[in-house]
């Protein structure tokens, strides 16, 4: 029995079913259960059989003679026969909706509790069980505003999960990209340092000679020693041959730095912390730099055309436009299954709209996941390769700049992604990183029919 | 005699040609230099002459460096494999010890004096190898089967059941097989009795084998060491390929077949390890930069002490 059950229980005595309506009047003026409404009736099982009320008694001895005329009848021709009946043995849960789907307005009657075995235990106060609903709403409220707040920090931890792994997959090929460079211009500066070590010992060699062919008192057998010598570390080393590769080691040493800091430019520029956050940017410029950090997903694999048509300014947050862009080309190359990979990246302008078109020749969406792709956490990734976030965060992103990402595609043929960004910042979008703007499937599902009546397949 | 003739052979594999011509330049007078950016052109060149080393890179277009190193022990075994990357996925980690049966995994950018080291250590593996495979074909001598060798045992150095009942399925009918729940009950073993293969994983709790298997190595040339594990730490399995000469990889839980073939492999191995000594070179180990047996009990180091390894 819980505990809350025992809090509602009262237990007032109870009338026996053959007390005459006098006696019990005379109860209920003695009082001591303000409390209570009403009082329960017993028959000599202590069985409840019904319950009279103070209302119910006072109408009626407002009746003229009623006193007279029924003063010594037994209180059970004048009760409730159908009382509100609930065992201790019951769920508070399951009393409290026996209770209030039984409440009779305006409420003049309390209800009956009985022991586990049927017989009568007291009387319980609907007053009360009303207070006990409104607390358990509270805490259930509570609750509820509890597990929103778990779910939104569990969903913003997940957005970040996402963007730490999109980082450091790229942190892992950039080091790639990096690694190589590095790897021969460090192994050329070291022979570099070597062979400048023998250099200067034959240098050193040829100006000792040098000195003892111009000093007259030199001895004979120390000159030809020194030839001896020089001989030697010639046979060791062929200087003028290998001064010759020590050009070429610098040269190639040049070309590994200079990409290095390429590399390490674009990264500064996808990351764009040196600019606004909102600023008037050419496009052109990201997608370069996105193809730049994400050269490792298409390295050998995937051609790359572009078709830029010349496109004005937009007003966006030139970051969170990379990470789109980044985005798009690692999903065309993860969908190129094959070595024949082609990667058409358009910019054209449509009316008030500067749109940039990444079109692969990939495996393309299956229709059932079309009108999903955007809706966060869908992925068809296998656990652990991604957590569905990719696109929905461009899309948010996009949709916060008051632009559109449509899509066209075609299973075993490709598939086409279309940003679309205003060229003129409309005053009702202001850009935002506000993740409250997510107007879910319907949209994108009416963007994609739309492509797909013009698309190119 | 032409110059090229008397030194031993060294095939370079990149895509990247400046990575190449700056290896090929610093082994040139040591070695005679090859070079290639297609890795069906390196299984070629290993076909048609003897090789004595090859480093190839891991990501190239045409072929991946796991497969290119696979290809060279097939058409080429005693060609000494390294594979040299800037950054490789787990799988290609886990492709290179386990298809490619590869001698060092180095990483882009290298030190230059242990890049030398690793070549020089490996060509002097590579010709022990090839001078012995030509005595066997001159003298043409069975050597195998000459001596009927014991059944050597299998231990297993691990607290997990599951790895027990997979152990149990693999080893064949009259290899004992031992069961160690820590390292100085495999030590003691190991003492006792004459095994074959290892397999191990590399955390038992809290504790790491990542030491003692590496020491084993040095202390049991002739041991084969099957590393079966969860774990899968990128920078781990590198130290393991080359400071433990670990044989196989299997990830736990794995594929029972796999395990099995994984098995019998190692136990072919060992065969080999005993019959042809110069084979245990293949195996030598690089020098660890940290202590080994850091953290044994004083009663597992006076098993490594008895054994000579006094890291």
């Amino acid at each position: 029995m819980s505990s809350s059950l025992r809090a509602l229980l009262d237990a007032v005595p109870p009338l026996p079913v053959d007390m005459s309506l006098d006696a019990v009047t005379e109860r209920f003026q003695e009082g001591g259960f303000d409390r209570m409404l009403s009082l329960a009736v017993v028959d000599e099982d202590r069985q409840p059989v019904g319950l009279i009320s103070r209302h119910a008694l006072m109408e009626l001895l407002l009746n003229k003679y009623s006193r007279d005329l029924y003063g010594r009848r037994p209180i059970q021709h004048f009760m409730n026969t159908q009382p509100v009946i609930v065992s201790l043995a019951e769920s508070t849960s399951s009393v409290i909706s026996t209770v209030t789907a039984q409440i009779r307005t305006p409420i003049i009657e309390d209800f009956i509790f009985t022991e586990a075995d049927g017989r009568y235990a007291g009387l319980g106060s609907v007053a009360d069980v009303l207070k006990l609903v409104e607390q358990r709403l509270d805490q259930r409220n509570h609750a509820l505003a509890q597990a929103n707040q778990e779910i939104k920090a569990s969903q913003a931890h997940l957005v970040q999960s996402e963007k730490m792994a999109a980082l450091g997959q790229m942190v892992a090929g950039v080091a790639h990209e990096i690694n190589t460079p590095l790897g021969y211009v460090g192994n050329n500066v070291q022979m570099a340092e070597e062979m400048l070590g023998q250099i200067h010992g034959l240098v050193a060699a040829y100006d000792s000679l040098f000195e003892n062919l111009l000093n007259p008192a030199a001895e004979q057998t120390d000159v030809e020693a020194q030839i001896q010598a020089i001989a030697a570390m010639r046979d060791e080393f062929d200087a003028v041959n290998d001064l010759a590769d020590l050009t070429e080691l610098f040269v190639d040493a040049r070309f590994g730095l200079k990409q290095i800091s390429e590399i390490v430019l674009s990264l500064k520029n996808f990351a764009r912390v040196d600019r606004a956050a909102t600023d008037q940017v050419n496009l052109i410029d990201n997608i370069e730099t996105a193809l730049t950090v994400g050269h490792h997903h298409l390295k050998n694999r995937v051609t790359v055309e572009k078709r830029f048509e010349p496109i004005p300014l937009v007003p966006c947050a030139p970051s969170q436009i990379n990470q789109v862009l980044l985005n798009m080309l690692t999903n065309s190359a993860q969908a190129i299954n094959h070595d024949k990979g082609r990667l058409l990246i358009r910019t054209y302008t449509r009316g008030e709209f500067v749109c940039i078109s990444v079109e692969d020749n990939g495996s393309g969406i299956p229709p059932e996941h079309v009108s999903r792709i955007f809706e966060p956490f869908y992925t068809t990734k296998k656990v652990g390769e991604g957590t569905g976030l990719g696109l929905s965060i461009s899309y948010r992103i996009i949709k916060n700049h008051g632009g559109d990402i449509r899509l066209a595609t075609k299973p075993g043929v490709g598939t086409r992604f279309e940003i679309s960004l205003p060229i003129k910042r409309s005053t009702n979008q202001p850009v935002t990183t506000d993740s409250s703007s997510h107007t879910g499937g319907q949209h994108v599902a009416d963007s994609v029919e739309v492509l797909q009546t013009q698309n190119t397949y | 005699m032409n110059e090229s003739n008397t030194k031993p052979t060294l095939l370079l594999v990149d895509d990247e040609a400046r990575i190449t011509r700056s290896l090929k330049m610093l082994f040139r007078n040591e070695f005679n230099v090859l070079t290639t950016d297609n890795g069906h052109d390196a299984i070629e060149i290993a076909r048609t002459q003897p090789v004595a080393v090859v480093i190839s890179d891991q990501r190239m277009p045409i072929m991946a460096g796991v497969d290119v190193l696979r290809g060279i022990r097939e058409v080429s075994p005693n060609t000494m494999r390294l594979l040299l990357t800037g950054y490789a996925d787990l799988a290609a980690v886990i492709g290179s010890v386990n298809e490619g049966e590869i001698f060092r995994f180095l990483q882009k950018p290298w030190d230059v004096e242990q890049i030398r080291a690793d070549v020089r250590a490996a060509a002097q593996v590579a010709e022990l190898s090839f001078a012995a495979a030509a005595r066997r074909n001159n003298e043409q001598v069975i050597d195998e089967a000459a001596q009927p060798l014991s059944r050597p045992g299998i231990l297993l150095l691990d607290q997990d059941p599951v790895a027990y009942e997979l152990v149990k399925r693999a080893t064949p009918q009259g290899n004992p097989l031992y069961w160690a729940r820590h390292l100085d009950e495999a030590m003691e073993l190991l003492s006792a009795h004459t095994i074959g293969v290892m397999v191990a994983d590399v955390l038992d709790g809290q504790a790491s084998h990542v030491g003692a298997i590496k020491a084993l190595k040095q202390s049991h040339p002739q041991l084969v060491t099957i590393v079966l594990t969860q774990l899968r730490d990128y920078e781990l399995l590198v130290e393991l390929i080359n400071q433990g000469q670990v044989f196989r990889f299997h990830p736990k839980p794995g594929h029972v077949g796999t395990f099995v073939k994984n098995m019998q492999s190692a136990l072919d191995y060992h065969k080999i390890l005993q019959t042809r000594p110069e084979a245990r070179q293949r195996h030598a180990v690089a020098k660890s930069d940290k202590p080994l047996l850091a953290g044994l009990s004083d009663r597992v180091l006076g098993y490594f002490r008895r054994f000579g390894v006094n890291n």
